[in-house]
């Protein structure tokens, strides 16, 4: 009987490991999620990063997931100019001094910029020094400068001035060309007249400004009639 | 009497010893059938442990891939994908990072291979979201792949 069994359970076996054709392999991912997170802190100017009471500055631990609130303390005659974090401008999301980093997951750099308030008007004042002093240094020159400007001012104006002397004595020239032209014309015209035709030349100007206003006048008194309701 | 039985027992061995020969007529065929088998073999390689570095979102996980096959023409190494899809915390096993075993193909979850050179690369895939709302620890989860020699369906 023993023989028997014995038998039975090697064709058995046999027959399971010949007759097998599934097989399993298995494989493990694993990963791990750090416990903290570095963040950078980076001050540029007169001004301290707090919190929880502490200056910080330069690299700092902060647990993952954990809300952390950075008190941004100017200096005295300083203010807060720009925060940066990441890369982005975030300065909009400051809070009374107070910029939040929420549910840290990652590691961070932050920058604070802070810029001196009172240097700005300072900052303006000593321009106006510096230029002034700067204009006090190149005073003698301009001086010069300016002196011989007034003297070419002079000049023109008296270039213009004995300009417009001529161009009036042009014009008292030209009214009476005019007036003897019209005086002219009107003795031609009364030769002209009687031989029923205007003679031409020199009297043209004053024909022509005469031929002028009566057409004016004329396109006028179509114009009145024409408004004038029938 | 005894020189009978030896001249009748020569006789039958003479007669033993006579070859007997028969030609086929012409016009005859046969058929010789020559048969042999071979046992199917395969060799099919799976992805071996893997770790995924913090806020990866796509790992190279290897790749299912059938180097050497004689296989029968109508049957197929069929290899099937159980993952949970969750890393779970060693800590806080209700800690978890959503995951997926995915190929060019998409999520893989099984696949027929018939001739060597078959391959199929794999990536484990993590969302940004997954890695953000992440708590601290370590994860792990253990994936199987079954392979099995089975007729095509």
């Amino acid at each position: 009987m023993k023989k028997i069994l014995a038998s039975l359970s090697v064709v058995i076996l046999a027959a399971v490991i010949f007759c097998t054709t599934v097989f399993a392999q298995s494989a493990e991912i694993k990963t791990s999620v750090p416990k903290f997170h570095t963040v950078t802190l980076t001050v540029e100017g007169c001004g301290k990063i707090i919190a929880d009471g502490e200056i910080l500055d330069g690299e700092i631990l902060v647990e993952r997931l954990t809300t952390e609130d950075f008190t941004l303390s100017p200096d005295d005659g300083h203010a807060l100019l720009q925060v940066i974090c990441d890369g982005k401008d975030v300065t909009e999301l400051v809070r009374d001094g107070v910029f939040t980093l929420e549910a840290i997951n990652h590691d961070t750099e932050l920058t604070v910029i802070f810029t001196a308030a009172a240097d700005e008007s300072e900052t303006s004042s000593h321009g106006l020094d510096a230029s002034q002093t700067s204009d006090k240094e190149s005073l003698p020159q301009s001086k010069d400068e300016s002196t011989d400007t007034i003297v070419s001012i002079a000049s023109y104006v008296s270039d213009s001035a004995s300009e417009v002397s001529s161009v009036s004595g042009d014009a008292s020239g030209i009214s009476s060309a005019f007036a003897n032209t019209s005086q002219a014309s009107k003795a031609q015209m009364s030769d002209g007249d009687k031989a029923g035709s205007v003679t031409t030349g020199d009297h043209n100007a004053g024909v022509i400004f005469i031929v002028i206003l009566a057409a004016s006048c004329v396109l006028i008194l179509l114009c009145v009639r024409k408004q004038k309701p029938e | 009497m005894k020189k009978a039985i030896s001249a009748a027992a020569a006789f039958v061995m003479a007669s033993a010893m006579a070859a007997t020969a028969f030609a086929a007529p012409a016009d005859e065929e046969r058929n010789t059938e020559i048969t042999t088998q071979i046992e199917p073999t395969y060799t099919i390689v799976v992805p071996a442990d893997t770790a995924v570095d913090f806020n990866a979102t796509t790992t190279d996980f290897g790749a299912v891939e059938l180097v050497a096959a004689q296989i029968d023409p109508s049957f197929a190494v069929n290899v099937t994908l159980d993952a949970s899809g969750t890393l779970k915390n060693s800590a806080d096993a209700s800690k978890t990072i959503a995951y997926s075993v995915e190929s060019e193909d998409g999520k893989y979850t099984t696949a027929a291979y018939h001739t060597a050179g078959e391959k199929t690369d794999l990536t484990i895939n993590i969302a940004q979201s997954q890695w953000d709302e992440a708590f601290a620890g370590d994860y792990s989860d253990t994936v199987t792949f079954t392979i099995e020699y089975a007729a095509e369906a």
